[in-house]
């Protein structure tokens, strides 16, 4: 009944049966409610979706909560940015990537937050695995028009049960339990009995032995339920929860240059022989290295394809340590993902600290790099926070940074790669990473192919703020930290046509 | 031992003065329109899931089945209120339980309902763990379905200590083979997606069907005062899935959700109901010719050769008529019962993987369907023996 899998979708890993411990840890239902975010899709740690800009005349902000399993309900919130005086009415859609609109179901109004004129909420329904557009469309006086934000749909997400639910759900299986057994019991006993008929000691021994038969059948069936529960939360746990494609990273060491080689072997047999991928301003794949735990060194390169499922970068002149790969693509079908793996990254050989003349492979014009060391000093501007304190998790915020030069003054950005900015979140554990812009956390490539699909080819330079004229002394982010803690964001954007990269400190305070 | 209905009362101790049974000549009736609630519902939520799609609690399926439990569940109590409390006349009539007194089916309704309570809570903590109805089969829904199943059971019940009762109604055991037929039906509904028509060519299809129709015809047929009990109960049984089936297409729906692939414009209906009322009439009838009277053994080895016999080939034939063009109709369904998320495909019309039954297999289901009608006559036995 369900149109086969594609290589777009995500992948199951099969397990081995559970151990007997394991069963002994379901059968504890009585935990602290827990929920546990794992491994996310696009970005690490942060799944929260968050877009700005136009549907077609109206500024909008989308905020998506992605569903924490799916089949499950995601929320959206859409912020009008500007205030309107006439109503304006807002729709949500989901599109699955492969039946596209012709078979979306009818849209759903986003309505209205009592106390928030400008802000409008949904669920959003996501019923298969994979990955959705979601259409936002405003309608008011000034017309109607229509932002698309890719979504993915994935299970991320384990659930233990509360204390009280539990409490609550063990009482009544005892009840069901101990009752089904009297049941049994009375109806050897009893139910076969004339009225007024006194009770023989024929049915009290029939009652017995009818308590004791379905007292060891019921515990069986219980038990045997119990390992039929197991088995499918092993499935779930093991074969449905997204887990993100595994990524080989390995350091060679030529005369002149030192070569990451990045592969992403095939999952299982179902996988293609060939990644197939679409750019994201131009590049195939966007990979952050960042050295740990110093956290001192960043580069943001764009490796370049030499394998069905391989791809090769020069290594900037970065010190040498063990560094955190974080390579962001996006899959023909739009879905996003961010490959994580490590790599120790060798000192540089005394040649290749000079500019080789004609290196091998070549760098991308793209590429850019950050040592706090040494950047710092060189660098023809950087960047200021100005988004006020405290900063909160699981808010709707802007990181706004302003653009000043050397003596304090405000300088124009330029654009990088198509946007104003771009910047690499990092909580300091490592648990969270994102790579964001000022239109939010969603992949362009992935936006740009949903509109395609749906006929309305995206404006890039008007969707990416990008202008004819001097660019702005302020690049905003939108974003939702998604926990409390301490953040370092490497901001980047370019100043006379040099790329400047800042990194900032933050410490977001947890939700009010 | 005979499958004959029992012969008279007056084999009986006299009865009481005071009748010792529901006393309310609504709340029997009552109880069985509540289980036929639960029995619409169940077939209502499953066109509703496969056509609209979006699930909440307060969908009308879901009203209809909970106002089914719950007026079930209510009326048992009350049951038990009255014997405990106001009137102790009753308890003669009824079991003792915790202190409490009621008619033995009244505490399996009360039961049942407790087990529909406890799924409600439970399936939806299911739903933020593992999706929202993932799978049909899965244990908060199994839970529900012992629920209702109960609930039906426990009705059956007071309706066999009603039908069983010397002086009892005319109406008793024709609402007694009703609701057999009603259980019969949602006990088969349960495995709905192994019954679907293109997998009715399967071992494993006709093994489910081989475990659950004898065991219920025959303790129908054994514990009945009705002539044609057990065609009375399956007939019934598959006139209200007929209505199902052609009342659900009357009405307009779309789907809510997506993928759409299959874009419905009306109310997907269940496929034509399985023609379990064939081995129905057959069992009936050798009731009627056959006195295995004391000789169950023997009974069941001919009530399980003569369901496959009938059986398998009426519904192996009766499954390729309802894959070809001709059944695409609004009487027989065809092709229309597939849902909305369903990608259109040659697969609608062709047998599943696995479809095809070896002489071994057949063997097989004949031995199940012995062994299953053996338990059913064993089961029937004793209903036919309840008095309170």
């Amino acid at each position: 009944m369900s149109p086969p899998r594609t290589s777009a979708e995500p992948k199951r890993k099969r397990r081995p049966a559970a151990s007997f411990a394991s069963l002994l840890r379901r059968i504890a239902l009585l935990t602290i409610a827990l929920i546990a975010p794992t491994l996310c899709q696009a970005h690490i740690g942060s799944p929260a979706v968050v877009y700005d800009g136009m549907a077609g005349p109206y500024a909008v902000r989308i905020i998506v909560l992605p569903a924490p399993v799916i089949p499950g309900r995601a929320e959206i919130n859409v912020r009008l940015l500007q205030p309107s005086t006439s109503p304006v009415t807002v729709t949500v859609l989901p599109v699955n990537w492969r039946a596209g609109l012709k078979g979306a179901p009818p849209p759903d109004d986003a309505l209205p937050v009592p106390g928030e004129p400008s802000l409008r909420h949904a669920e959003l329904w996501l019923m298969r695995p994979g990955s959705y557009s979601v259409h936002v469309t405003v309608s008011g006086s000034q017309g109607s028009g229509v932002a698309i934000v890719p979504v993915v749909a994935v299970a991320t997400q384990t659930l233990a049960m509360s204390h009280s639910l539990g409490g609550l759900l063990a009482a009544l299986g005892s009840l069901l339990f101990v009752g089904v057994v009297a049941l049994f019991a009375i109806g050897a006993r009893d139910s076969t009995r004339e009225p007024s008929v006194p009770i023989a000691p024929a049915n009290r021994r029939n009652a017995w032995i009818a308590g004791i038969a379905s007292t060891a059948v019921f515990a069986l069936i219980v038990f045997g339920g119990k390992r039929w529960w197991d088995q499918l939360d092993r499935d779930y746990r093991y074969n449905q929860i997204y887990r993100a494609a595994h990524l080989d990273a390995s350091i060679e060491q030529t005369s002149t240059q030192r070569i990451l080689h990045l592969k992403v072997p095939r999952q299982d047999d179902d996988s293609p022989e060939k990644l197939r991928l679409i750019p994201d301003h131009g590049k195939l794949i966007h990979l952050y290295l960042i050295r740990e735990p110093q956290l001192d060194a960043l580069a943001h390169i764009h490796p370049q394809r030499v394998g069905p499922r391989a791809f090769d970068v020069v290594v900037p002149p970065l010190p040498e340590g063990t560094y955190r790969l974080y390579a962001d693509l996006t899959n023909e079908t739009g879905f996003a993902a961010t490959l994580t793996t490590t790599v120790k990254v060798p000192a540089a050989a005394a040649e290749s600290k000079v500019e080789a003349a004609s290196p091998p492979l070549k760098s991308d014009p793209d590429d850019s790099y950050y040592l706090s060391a040494i950047s710092d000093a060189s660098a023809p501007a950087h960047l200021e926070l100005r988004t006020p304190s405290p900063i909160r998790a699981n808010a709707d915020l802007l990181l706004t940074f302003a653009v000043k030069d050397s003596t304090g003054h405000d300088v124009h950005a330029e654009p990088y790669m198509g946007m104003y900015g771009h910047a690499a979140v990092r909580r300091s554990d490592g648990s969270v990473f994102a790579h964001i812009h000022p239109t939010g956390t969603i992949s362009m490539a992935a936006q740009s192919f949903f509109a395609a699909q749906a006929g309305q080819p995206m404006d890039h330079a008007h969707m990416h703020y990008v202008s004819s004229g001097p660019g702005p002394t302020e690049i905003s982010f939108p974003y939702l930290f998604p926990q409390p803690g301490h953040y370092r964001i490497w901001v980047q954007t370019k100043v006379s046509g040099q790329v400047v990269t800042t990194p900032v400190d933050i410490t977001v305070a947890p939700s009010s | 031992m005979s499958l004959a209905p029992p012969s008279s009362s007056a084999a009986w101790p006299a009865t009481p003065s005071r009748p010792h049974s529901t006393s309310q000549y609504w709340v029997l009736p009552t109880l069985a329109v509540a289980t036929l609630l639960v029995a619409i519902g169940g077939g209502w939520d499953v066109s509703w899931h496969i056509t609209i799609g979006r699930d909440t609690f307060w969908t009308p399926a879901h009203m209809c089945i909970y106002l089914g439990g719950a007026t079930g569940g209510l009326l048992a109590g009350w049951l038990a209120i009255r014997a405990t409390f106001l009137e102790p006349a009753e308890r003669e009539g009824g079991v003792s339980l915790w202190g409490g007194y009621a008619p033995f089916g009244a505490w399996i309704c009360i039961w049942g309902a407790t087990a529909m309570l406890t799924s409600a809570p439970f399936d939806n903590w299911w739903h933020n763990a593992y999706g929202l109805d993932v799978k049909i089969i899965s244990p908060p829904h199994v839970l529900l379905f012992l629920g209702t199943l109960t609930l039906r059971i426990g009705t059956w019940v007071l309706l066999l200590r009603e039908q069983n009762r010397p002086s009892s109604p005319r109406s008793a055991p024709w609402l007694y083979s009703w609701v057999g037929g009603l259980l019969l039906g949602g006990t088969l509904w349960l495995f709905m997606s192994e019954s679907w028509p293109t997998r009715q060519h399967t071992f494993k299809y006709f093994n489910i069907v081989a475990i659950i129709a004898p065991f219920f015809l025959a303790a129908i047929g054994r514990s009945t005062k009705l002539r044609w009990a057990c065609t009375f109960a399956a007939g019934t049984d598959m006139l209200l899935h007929c209505a199902i089936t052609w009342i659900l297409p009357l009405f307009p729906a779309s789907p809510h959700l997506g993928p759409i692939y299959n874009p419905v414009t009306h109310m997907v209906p269940p496929a034509f109901p399985q023609w379990i009322i064939l081995p129905a009439i057959a069992f009936d009838l050798v009731r009627h010719k056959l006195p295995f009277d004391r000789q169950r053994l023997v009974l069941s080895l001919v009530l399980g050769l003569v369901f496959c016999a009938i059986f398998i080939p009426a519904q192996w034939w009766f499954a390729i008529f309802q894959l070809s063009p001709s059944a695409d109709n609004w009487f027989f369904v065809g092709g229309r019962i597939w849902p909305y998320s369903s990608y259109p495909g040659d697969y609608w019309h062709e047998f599943a993987q696995g479809s095809g039954l070896g002489a071994l297999q057949i063997v097989r289901l004949g031995v199940t369907a012995m062994f299953t009608a053996f338990l059913g006559l064993y089961f029937g036995s004793f209903m036919s023996r309840v008095r309170r």
